[in-house]
């Protein structure tokens, strides 16, 4: 996937193959993602010893993270539509809010994170503990590697000039960005909103 | 910059994104392993030969036993069908290249030092030791202190990442590459093969990531997944590990299955009995393998329903293996047979494959599993359907295309040789394992008492390792010989009936001149062979000038961007200075990923 | 080029934006009940609804799988349905 908009080959699908590519990753995570939230299930209740999930979530702040989370899904297509239709000002500007969105959710995730190591739940205090951070790390690792993406893609529209419209790389980078927000709609639910169930 | 780069010599291998090069790079590094797992195997059989023996200390017999199970699946098998994925996808198809070179070539790099971080153990004498599948707790942190279990954890979690990049590749390659006219179910029965592996690779890797990872946190910052003092649980990792290593069974044996597919019906004369049937069987196969794994872990208290349900999934899914081999049988019967070495290996295959199938639906049922389970039965079963099997395969496969690849045909003398010493080799050393098993001879055992009644299938079973072994010298010596002095090779090197035996051996670098178009299944034999048995002579593909053919550049990124991904693997290793170490790793990686995106590819 | 017949309106982006925020804040919402959020008979059904149905907006709308080849949400319903399943048998396997 380099920084040019390849003129696309004919594919047999009709999908250009950087897209279905990415599809095929996000089929791939979708093990990686259930391995992880399967796992917290399991271990959910099993800590022996330090805090309990009901006694340290809090509900507030994890869902302005979601609302977040969404927000940039939308921001995303906003600027994949700024791209496509070849509207500088939107792509630039919409790109730039997802960048902030993700941004602000792993602002919201180190809050989390140091407010419960706060309450005594490190990543080795107890089963509990360890598979939350695992999960919710390997989705924060997530976020921050979009990021990373979204923010590289930017920051190249200002080297290349107000002509440079990558709208195939700029969909694979939504694409792996909405999965980030789907897989998080479902940590939500899973792990925060059924706490008590 | 990518096109200055030269395109012969040392740098045009390091760089080279032409799928042909990339597979040759997986296929000369399968068989170098090779030489490490063949030699972990006779190091083993000749400390079993005999017993109280006194060759190998247990320490060192528990890291051979360790590595030669990985090097063979991860090192040898999986690398090797890759080295075919990558070779003939493309020219099967009719592309110019897979969807993404450059991720081609990451792959291999990536492998390449996965293998050589698992190997690594040797230079340091600290050879993991847990048995290729590393069951916690022995291997956390309590039981395997040093870091010889982080070789293993590490090394697999990397070779891993190489399967799965490659996977991406030729799905998209697959389903998006085919020539003109080349619908689903009319392509060659080893890209349908290759392509329910890459699904299987892409779905199940995923669990074992995450069960590595856990391992890693374990081993390295304290944490309890496997710690039932922690809360965690011991067979969660077996659970985990499994879930990933059934679907793997399946991803060893397709490519095969697949080599022995086309190989068989050119040698026959005869189509592939039941193509459609073939396919299903093979989809049906790769479904299946997800609701199986538990069938490793009878024996570790499941209860009655997992048990009956993983035992009657187990059952079935023995049904589209057995009608695969109906089909080959059925092909071959009435056909024309033509006994080259290459038909020699996937005839055995069939034979070796189906005693492995037999021997493997008798653990199928958990009360006869309660015998077999751990002892020397299971590993008669698992080396007649990997090595009778799988490796049987690939080494027709390698006779088979060897010539399209070298321009060279490989010896047939010392091929058959080579051939009738495996086959005699392998079934004296694995045919007696099942009595041995029966007998109660437990797995993994680094001697044995001389009252056991183990003695003489234990003497024989070492004696048929070194017929092997003498096999495998007179197979590097065969490559070597017939590269320079081969038969030489024309296009169609065996009268057969896929796309590559339309170029000329070996194919100029951007495959096709002029973009096939096919109309049938096999239709590079229906363009030669007409109804009645009458010689049609079809074009082969011209000779072209090749500054006409755009090629993708090659490039330094993907070595690059694979050792970033090797130093963030060894900083594990080094406790809390290795954080820094596989920052340093994260930042290249990132560096490499930068200089590739911005490259002209 | 990639033929594209039926294409999203920013309109649309826009109305499921609102949807996805109302969802998201009936579920914080429920949550402040306590005799729900602690009734797995009504938290599992409806909760799930809910996510399934912001997961559908998304995955239909913003990844774009309701206009594209057929293809694509096949794969993806596949692996998703294939994950649930395997990990489901785990947890009878577990219990």
């Amino acid at each position: 996937m380099s920084g040019q908009d390849h003129a696309v080959h004919e594919t047999v699908t009709g999908i250009d193959n950087r897209k279905f590519g990415m599809w095929i990753l996000i089929a791939s995570e979708c093990f990686l993602f259930g391995t992880l939230i399967a796992n917290y299930l399991i271990n959910k209740a099993r800590g022996l010893v330090g805090p309990t999930p009901q006694q340290i979530y809090d509900i507030d702040i994890t869902t302005l993270s979601t609302f977040d989370l969404l927000m940039s899904s939308v921001a995303m297509v906003l600027a994949l539509h700024g791209c496509q239709t070849r509207d500088i000002k939107k792509f630039r500007f919409w790109t730039g809010v997802v960048v902030l969105g993700g941004l602000i959710f792993l602002g919201f995730q180190y809050y989390e994170f140091s407010h419960f190591l706060g309450l005594g739940l490190g990543l080795t205090t107890n089963i509990f503990g360890s598979s939350f951070y695992l999960l919710t790390g390997c989705h924060g690792a997530h976020v921050f590697f979009g990021v990373l993406w979204l923010s590289s893609i930017l920051i190249t529209s200002y080297a290349k000039g107000e002509e440079w419209f990558p709208s195939m790389p700029l969909e694979v980078a939504g694409l792996y960005w909405h999965f980030v927000d789907v897989v998080w709609i479902i940590i939500f639910t899973v792990v925060y909103l059924f706490v008590f169930v | 910059m990518a096109k200055n780069l030269p395109s012969t010599g040392i740098v045009s291998w390091l760089t080279t994104v032409d799928h042909k090069r990339i597979g040759i790079l997986y296929g000369v590094t399968a068989l170098f392993f090779l030489l490490f797992g063949g030699a972990e195997a006779i190091f083993m059989r000749t400390q079993l030969a005999l017993p109280n023996n006194t060759f190998l200390d247990a320490g060192t017999y528990n890291g051979l036993v360790t590595l030669h199970g990985t090097t063979m699946i991860f090192l040898f098998v999986m690398p090797l069908s890759a080295a075919f994925f990558n070779y003939l996808t493309p020219l099967m198809i009719g592309a110019p290249d897979v969807a993404f070179p450059r991720m081609n070539a990451l792959s291999y790099w990536i492998f390449l030092f996965g293998g050589l971080l698992l190997n690594f153990s040797f230079v340091v004498g600290l050879l993991p030791d847990g048995g290729w599948f590393n069951y916690a707790n022995l291997t956390g942190p309590k039981y395997s202190p040093s870091h010889a279990i982080d070789f293993w954890v590490l090394g697999v979690q990397v070779v891993g990442l190489a399967s799965l990049i490659a996977a991406i590749n030729f799905f998209v390659t697959i389903m998006n590459m085919r020539c003109k006219g080349m619908t689903l179910l009319k392509m060659p029965i080893f890209i349908w093969t290759t392509l329910v592996t890459q699904v299987l690779l892409i779905l199940a890797l995923p669990v074992i990531t995450v069960a590595l990872m856990m391992m890693t946190f374990d081993r390295s910052f304290g944490t309890g997944f496997f710690d039932p003092g922690a809360g965690g649980q011991v067979i969660m990792w077996q659970h985990l590990f499994w879930i990933f290593g059934h679907p793997e069974v399946y991803i060893l044996i397709l490519p095969a299955m697949g080599i022995v597919s086309e190989i068989l019906p050119t040698f026959s004369r005869k189509p592939l009995f039941g193509y459609s049937v073939m396919v299903y069987s093979s989809c049906a196969i790769g479904f299946l393998g997800f609701a199986v794994w538990a069938h490793h872990m009878f024996t570790t208290g499941l209860g009655p329903w997992a048990q009956a349900l993983f035992s009657a999934a187990t059952m079935l899914i023995a049904v589209p293996t057995g009608v695969k081999i109906f089909n080959w049988v059925s092909t071959l019967w009435g056909g024309h047979i033509r006994f080259t070495t290459p038909m020699l290996f996937a005839l055995s295959f069939i034979a070796m494959f189906t005693l492995g199938g037999l021997s493997g639906i008798m653990h199928s049922s958990p009360p006869i599993d309660y015998q077999h389970q751990d002892t020397y039965f299971v590993v008669a079963h698992f080396h007649y359907v990997l090595y009778g099997g799988a490796v049987m395969a690939l080494f027709g496969g390698i006779f088979y295309w060897f010539p399209k690849i070298t321009g060279r045909y490989m010896d047939e003398g010392m091929g058959k040789l080579q051939f009738w010493m495996y086959m005699i080799g392998f079934n004296l050393t694995f045919f007696p394992m099942h009595f041995l098993g029966l007998q109660g001879m437990p797995r993994r055992i680094f001697t044995y008492a001389s009252d056991q009644g183990w003695n003489l299938w234990n003497l024989v079973a070492s004696a048929g390792a070194y017929i092997t072994a003498a096999g495998g010298v007179l197979f590097f010596i065969n490559i070597f010989y017939s590269l320079k002095w081969g038969k030489k090779a024309p296009h169609d090197c065996w009268d057969g009936r896929t796309l590559e035996w339309t170029l000329s051996s070996p194919p100029p670098e951007y495959n096709f001149a002029v973009d096939p178009e096919v109309k049938a299944l096999d239709d590079w034999w229906l363009r030669k062979w007409d109804k009645d048995g009458k010689r049609l002579h079809p074009e082969v593909q011209p000779e072209i000038d090749p500054s006409t053919k755009h090629l993708p550049n090659p490039s330094f990124w993907p070595m690059i961007l694979a050792f970033g991904i090797l130093l963030l693997a060894c900083g594990p290793f080094f406790n809390a200075k290795g954080i820094a170490l596989s920052l340093v790793g994260v930042l290249v990686m990132l560096i490499a990923t930068y200089g590739w995106s911005f490259e002209e590819a | 080029m990639v033929k594209e017949e039926k294409h999203a309106t920013v309109k649309t982006y826009w109305v499921l934006a609102v949807i996805l925020c109302v969802i998201t804040f009936v579920e914080w919402v429920i949550f402040k009940f306590e005799d729900l959020r602690t009734s797995a008979a009504f938290m599992i059904p409806v909760l799930s609804g809910l996510s399934v149905a912001k997961f559908i907006m998304v995955c239909g709308w913003y990844m774009h799988l309701r206009y594209d080849h057929g293809m694509l949400w096949k794969i993806f319903a596949f692996s998703a349905f294939l994950a649930t399943g395997t990990f489901f048998i785990l947890f009878l396997a577990l219990m």
